[in-house]
């Protein structure tokens, strides 16, 4: 697998914009594209996306177990073949979800070491 | 000016075990590896385009590392903001009123570091770094103009 970047690193708050607020404040950060309607903010070549989760989702049960906090990762890969290809090698347990014609790899955060780590490829931006 | 993430941190119970999905599997090349006898943890930096993954195995249960461990197991545990100027940057930290973790920049596996109080920043776990002139990212330009 060839992983090239980090793309985002997602927060989870109950309250994203004024999360995303205070990261503007605090660190002089400007607003990017949005991901997922989520106030975004950039730094260098990756983002940070400020997100309340839905009820029942994976990242709304590690609001409410862990707090207000840094979520989840998402990196970039060159191709989502190969990384399915290396992933179902190493025997590491993965979800792929697909939203039109964007594919996105979901890995157990238990393979992980407790991250919840989401891999794209470039298209998916 | 804060130019990257420099680095996600992550706490591992193992570090050779880490390196089996990190590296093995993702592909990202071990840059560094460092024990900070001081903080009892063994860390290591994966590089990843501009940035990288720190892997850190705690050394002792009592360390700061280790109760993390202890208390909320293997997972995500800072985010690290690139900076040309450490002491800049915690000085301005201050004077906009943010609680600080370090009163002054210190040694680091990343370079010069310092970290903000996460009840200042949504519960995130804050590092500035200033990477040491010798020490440039394998890949992005060191914001001081070092080698690449």
């Amino acid at each position: 697998m060839r992983t090239l970047r980090i793309d985002h690193v997602v927060v989870a708050t109950p309250d994203a914009n004024g999360a995303a607020a205070t990261f503007r404040g605090h660190f002089d950060l400007v607003p990017s594209t949005s991901l997922a309607g989520s106030p975004t903010l950039a730094i260098g070549g990756a983002r940070i996306a400020f997100v309340t989760p839905e009820a029942g989702t994976t990242l709304a049960a590690a609001l409410a177990s862990g707090g207000e906090g840094l979520a989840m990762v998402c990196l970039e890969v060159a191709s989502l073949d190969d990384a399915e290809a290396s992933l179902r090698q190493a025997g590491i347990g993965f979800t792929v979800d697909s939203t039109g014609s964007q594919r996105a790899i979901t890995i157990d955060p238990g393979a992980a070491h407790g991250v919840r780590l989401i891999l794209i490829a470039g298209a998916a931006r | 000016m804060l130019s990257k993430i420099h680095h996600v941190g992550i706490v591992v119970r193992d570090l050779e075990q880490a390196y089996g999905f990190w590296r093995d599997v993702l592909g990202l090349p071990v840059h560094k590896v460092q024990t900070v006898v001081d903080q009892d943890v063994t860390a290591a930096l994966l590089t990843v385009g501009e940035s990288e993954i720190e892997l850190l195995q705690p050394l002792s249960d009592q360390s700061g590392i280790g109760k993390f461990l202890a208390k909320r197991g293997e997972g995500i545990h800072h985010l690290c903001f690139e900076t040309d100027d450490v002491h800049a940057e915690l000085a301005g930290a201050k004077a906009k009123g943010i609680r600080v973790i370090d009163e002054k920049p210190r040694p680091g596996l990343a370079g010069m570091i310092c970290f903000l109080h996460p009840g200042a920043t949504r519960g995130v776990l804050v590092e500035y770094a200033e990477p040491f002139p010798d020490e440039a990212h394998p890949k992005g330009a060191h914001p001081k103009g070092g080698a690449n």
